[in-house]
């Protein structure tokens, strides 16, 4: 699947601190971490933030909003300088017409996705218990 | 055709009644076909375990009516509810498709009819027909958002009379219903039942219910609660 994305991926460099999007945003596109950790974060009303999970190289982010066309759950900014290519939704999804192939691989990403969930959930959870 | 738990079970994807506004089952006739050739219905009772957290997974369950309770577990053996799944949902698909150890249990909370399709069949389905590994992405997306809420809800609130506002105006938002009274749920959960939604104790939703009885934030009547959301989303900071 790699193969398939890098050649739509605009390559970009972003120093620690740099949001790469905010909880609410639509979704623009997806992002390959080709190095770097991100982290996710989510804010209270009172203005309290609190870090979700952390992100490294391999991974895609904004895969689950870009496909359910739903505005981002979090704030995903890096932690340390990232090297990451980003691809835009409408390319994407040009990707998944052209290579159905591909599809499997995605599921297997939103699979890793909504386990690592289940898992920052039972962490939540157990935190507060 | 009825069953003893007076479910009108569909016997065939193809002409099921439901289909056009089911998100998974509303596909175009090839991949329904395709679909109805594997799956296996059955009718379970309520309370029937369809799989077990830690258990390897045989394949995926779709729930065509009822309602399916996911859980997960702490380390401490207490129970965490993920999820309520409602008809239309896929249960065991990030399972099936890594064919890793299931995250979560899943069972029954009224009778309920499911199609079982083993992970093979399922796995087949996927390759042959792209439009089925659309449908399967969006519930995919659909899990991965609803585990999120409940990290915001359980990470954020600063309190279990938080957590309780935040979970029945969660509710009122996706299936309340107007009235002058207030905004009426159907509430079908028994209080360990909520208290395992939250990560509390029933001993401490049965006071809380009280709480907000006393401050005439709901109503309750049988089945029904009257709830009158501006009182609860005061008490929400998230």
């Amino acid at each position: 699947m790699i193969s398939e994305l890098s050649a739509r991926e605009t390559l970009q460099h972003r120093p620690a601190g740099t949001i790469l999007f905010a909880e609410g945003d639509q979704p623009r596109g997806i992002y390959l971490i080709h190095s770097g950790t991100i982290e996710f974060l989510i804010r209270a009303r009172n203005g309290d933030w609190k870090r979700i999970r952390e992100a490294s190289a391999g991974e895609i982010l904004g895969l689950e909003c870009v496909l359910s066309r739903r505005p981002h759950d979090a704030t995903a900014r890096a932690i340390t300088p990232c090297d990451l290519g980003f691809i835009e939704r409408d390319s994407f999804l040009r990707v998944l017409d052209e290579s159905p192939a591909i599809w499997f691989s995605v599921l297997r990403l939103l699979s890793q996705g909504v386990n690592a969930s289940y898992v920052s959930l039972r962490n939540v959870a157990q935190a507060r218990a | 055709m009825r069953t003893p738990y007076n479910i009108d079970t569909q016997n065939n994807c193809s002409d099921c009644t439901f289909r056009a506004e089911r998100q998974f089952c509303n596909m175009a006739a090839p991949p329904v076909k395709a679909l109805d050739a594997i799956k296996f219905t059955a009718v379970y009772p309520k309370g029937s375990m369809l799989f077990v957290e830690g258990e390897q997974p045989r394949g995926v369950f779709i729930v065509c009516s009822g309602r399916v309770k996911l859980t997960t577990s702490s380390s401490e053996g207490k129970t965490l509810i993920v999820k309520i799944a409602e008809a239309g949902e896929v249960l065991g698909l990030s399972g099936a498709i890594l064919s890793t150890a299931f995250e979560v249990s899943a069972e029954t909370l009224e009778p309920s009819q499911i199609n079982f399709i083993r992970r093979e069949d399922f796995v087949g389905l996927l390759h042959a027909h792209p439009e089925a590994s659309m449908h399967t992405a969006q519930q995919l997306s659909e899990k991965y958002h609803a585990a999120q809420r409940e990290i915001r809800s359980l990470g954020l609130s600063q309190s279990t009379s938080e957590k309780l506002a935040r979970l029945f105006l969660d509710w009122c938002s996706r299936n309340g219903e107007e009235t002058p009274k207030g905004i009426r749920l159907k509430v079908l959960l028994t209080h360990e039942e909520i208290a395992q939604m939250i990560g509390t104790t029933r001993e401490t939703i049965t006071r809380l219910l009280s709480d907000f009885k006393r401050r005439k934030m709901i109503e309750v009547k049988g089945s029904s609660m009257f709830v009158q959301t501006s009182a609860l989303e005061a008490l929400v900071t998230i």
